[in-house]
């Protein structure tokens, strides 16, 4: 009977279904799994999208900016342009690679006094306020053309029509100057200098010729700005338990084999490989650090492959957007060699530059990173800050304090703590006190200060740097706000 | 004789010593940071700035002229006398107010013609009456005529030396280059 065999078949493999099902649906309700937490899994692993995992690594040639531009537009004007270089910055960097495929170049040091004539005609300065590596200025584009054997690290960057085949280099930390001769005739450069306008960057006089003494620095005399007051959010995130499984996984893979979880009295939690071989804490505020132990092995590598190294660790191991989400504009900060070992240890430190402007008196937020022989020895993550959109469009312009106001206002309490600090010895000199403080002046910046009180705000100041310290005073009323040592 | 000496002495010193006085009021009450200028007098720029130094409580008046007949001349001494009858004002007398620190008065003249300037600077007192007078003399050159005259580095080496450098440095440079790898 074919009929009522094929139906007992039918109802059996209808038992076994409906058998298997109520299995799985048990499983699920002791579980207390949620369907739209499924869905979201499998989205994400489809997709490979995380919150902690970058898609693409950003490019490394944009975590390289110099702080500011310092521009002799020759016809006894001056000015300093900080804010969006970007695009300034890569037509200079195509001159610069320029130099690398050419063959007749000569690298020769040249005096401070040669340096300040040249930099007396029409001229334009890109400073790094930490010096730059010369292996990272070859991220860039520049292979090395020998400027290695001269130089290990460039604070300032400069063309002048002084020479104008030519490029001038500092090195702040041997404190040498150098021309790079070549037989290029452009002038790219000096169009560039001609593009700035003063109602983009504002009026600047060197001190020499506007307070006196015999200070080159550039200080400010008319400028106006529309750098805004703004709140942000330094909350960090909430540590779910999604987020440190996701967090923990990146490090240690997904099974997590051989590692250990601890929990800290003050809810840090800690992850442990193996004996303490490679650490991961989690602080509840959503800082991250992870620490490994350093490996015999002897793989030196050199600035340009740790940094490869940094940026694309950092995108897979926490990514560079802040904890909302949103892409935070980060640039290298400082990048130093250890070598006092048998391998250099390279540092690097990354920190929040809204619009390109520098934000003081917030260590909190950053990423170091230490990376030897290829290893990451050392990574720590602190960029919980919510920035809101910082764009100036629409932004009302106001013109900037009198600096040299401030400057009159406050020198005797400039100088005091300048004393205090052990930064300055005592006035003993013919000098007044105004014209001492002035002299030692290193220069005169923009930036946001970070305003650490119930409601955190970033606070648009003038910064006036002295050698180990630096004085902020608030832009638009010139009030006294603090001050900052410098490392 | 002796009396012509003594009256030649005393009117030497009285001349000094109206200088010295000069001087004296100048370090306490104002000085000239900008323009600089060397013996020659001249200054070099296409955009002057003038700028003075005030000290505190010192209510000033400055007076900017301008020479028209002399543009051509090479240094200050050469001036003839007569040039500097001739002169027009340029701009407004403007009035520095004095104020309980130390202030700056500054002056932008853009695109500067070249030639014979002069500053006029008075010391008021509270009821604005003029204390002390005095009238700098400057002769602005155009940066480009300065820039005609420098030579800061020794000629640049010639394409034979570079080349020259090149060879060595490609036979040298890259045999040290193989044996540090």
């Amino acid at each position: 009977m074919n009929k009522i065999e094929k139906k007992e078949r039918f109802k059996s493999i209808l038992l076994v279904v409906l058998f298997l099902s109520a299995v799985l649906l048990s499983y699920f309700y002791f579980l207390n799994i949620s369907f739209s937490g499924i869905r979201e899994k499998v989205n994400d692993s489809l997709s490979g999208t995380s919150a902690f995992i970058d898609t693409d690594t950003p490019e490394l040639s944009s975590f390289i900016r110099p702080d500011s531009i310092e521009i002799n537009f020759g016809d006894g004007t001056f000015s300093v342009y900080q804010g969006k270089i970007a695009d300034r910055w890569k037509e200079f960097t195509d001159y610069y690679n320029n130099f690398s495929v050419m063959k007749n170049i000569l690298i020769e040091e040249i005096s401070k006094e040669q340096w300040d004539e040249t930099m007396y005609m029409k001229s334009i300065k890109y400073i790094f306020e930490n010096p730059l590596p010369v292996s990272l200025l070859e991220v860039s584009g520049a292979s090395n053309f020998g400027q290695s054997d001269y130089f290990d690290s460039v604070s300032v960057i400069a063309y002048s029509e002084a020479s104008p085949s030519s490029l001038f280099v500092y090195d702040e930390k041997a404190d040498q100057y150098f021309r790079i001769i070549s037989d290029i005739t452009s002038d790219i450069i000096s169009k560039q200098i001609d593009s700035f306008s003063s109602n983009e960057s504002g009026q600047y006089y060197p001190i020499n010729m506007y307070l006196g003494t015999e200070n080159t620095a550039l200080v400010p005399y008319k400028t106006v700005f529309s750098l805004q007051k703004t709140d942000i959010n330094t909350g960090g995130t909430d540590v779910t338990e999604t987020y440190e499984k996701e967090i923990a996984s990146a490090f240690f893979g997904e099974s997590l084999d051989f590692v250990r979880k601890i929990t800290d009295d003050d809810n840090t939690i800690i992850y442990m490989y193996r004996y303490g071989q490679k650490m991961l804490r989690i602080y509840d505020n959503g800082q991250i650090e992870y620490q490994e132990a350093a490996s015999d092995y002897d793989n030196a590598c050199d600035f340009n492959e740790a940094f490869n190294l940094a940026v694309s660790f950092i995108s897979s191991h926490g990514s560079w957007s802040s904890a909302d989400g949103n892409k935070l504009e980060s640039k290298l900060y400082s990048a130093t060699a250890d070598e006092s070992g048998e391998i250099p240890i390279y540092s690097f430190i990354f920190k929040i530059y809204p619009d390109n402007y520098p934000v003081y008196c917030m260590d909190s937020d950053s990423l170091e990173i230490k990376i030897s022989g290829e290893q990451i020895l050392y990574y720590k993550r602190n960029f919980n800050t919510v920035v809101p959109d910082m764009s100036e469009e629409g932004a009302p312009v106001m013109p900037g304090a009198s600096v040299s106001e401030i400057l009159s206002y406050n020198c005797d309490n400039i100088a005091d703590t300048l004393y205090n600090a052990n930064l300055l010895e005592y006035n003993n000199s013919e000098m007044d006190t105004f014209d001492y403080v002035v002299s030692k002046i290193k220069s005169v910046k923009t930036g946001y200060y970070f305003e650490n009180k119930e409601n955190k705000t970033l606070r648009p100041v003038w910064s006036i740097s002295f050698s180990g310290i630096e004085l902020f005073y608030d832009l638009y009323s010139g009030e006294y706000l603090g001050s900052e040592k410098r490392r | 004789m002796t009396k012509k000496i003594i009256s030649i002495i005393l009117t030497v010193f009285l001349i000094l010593s109206s200088n010295a006085a000069v001087y004296a009021m100048e370090k306490n009450t104002y000085r000239i940071i900008n323009p600089q200028t060397a013996s020659d007098g001249i200054t070099y720029s296409d955009n002057l700035f003038i700028s003075v130094k005030v000290a505190e409580n010192t209510p000033m008046r400055f007076t900017l002229y301008f020479y028209p007949n002399c543009s051509q001349v090479a240094t200050l001494n050469d001036v003839p006398a007569a040039a500097f009858t001739v002169r027009e004002q340029k701009g407004l007398t403007e009035t520095f107010a004095g104020s309980d620190h130390i202030g700056f008065y500054t002056r932008q003249v853009k695109k500067t013609e070249p030639g014979l300037y002069s500053l006029k600077a008075e010391v008021m007192d509270e009821s604005n009456n003029i204390i002390t007078n005095e009238t700098i003399y400057f002769l602005v050159k155009s940066n480009a005529s300065k820039m005609a005259n420098s030579s800061i580095y020794e000629s640049t080496p010639s394409g034979k030396v570079l080349f020259f450098q090149s060879v060595f440095k490609s036979l040298f440079g890259s045999a040290s280059e193989g044996s540090s790898e």
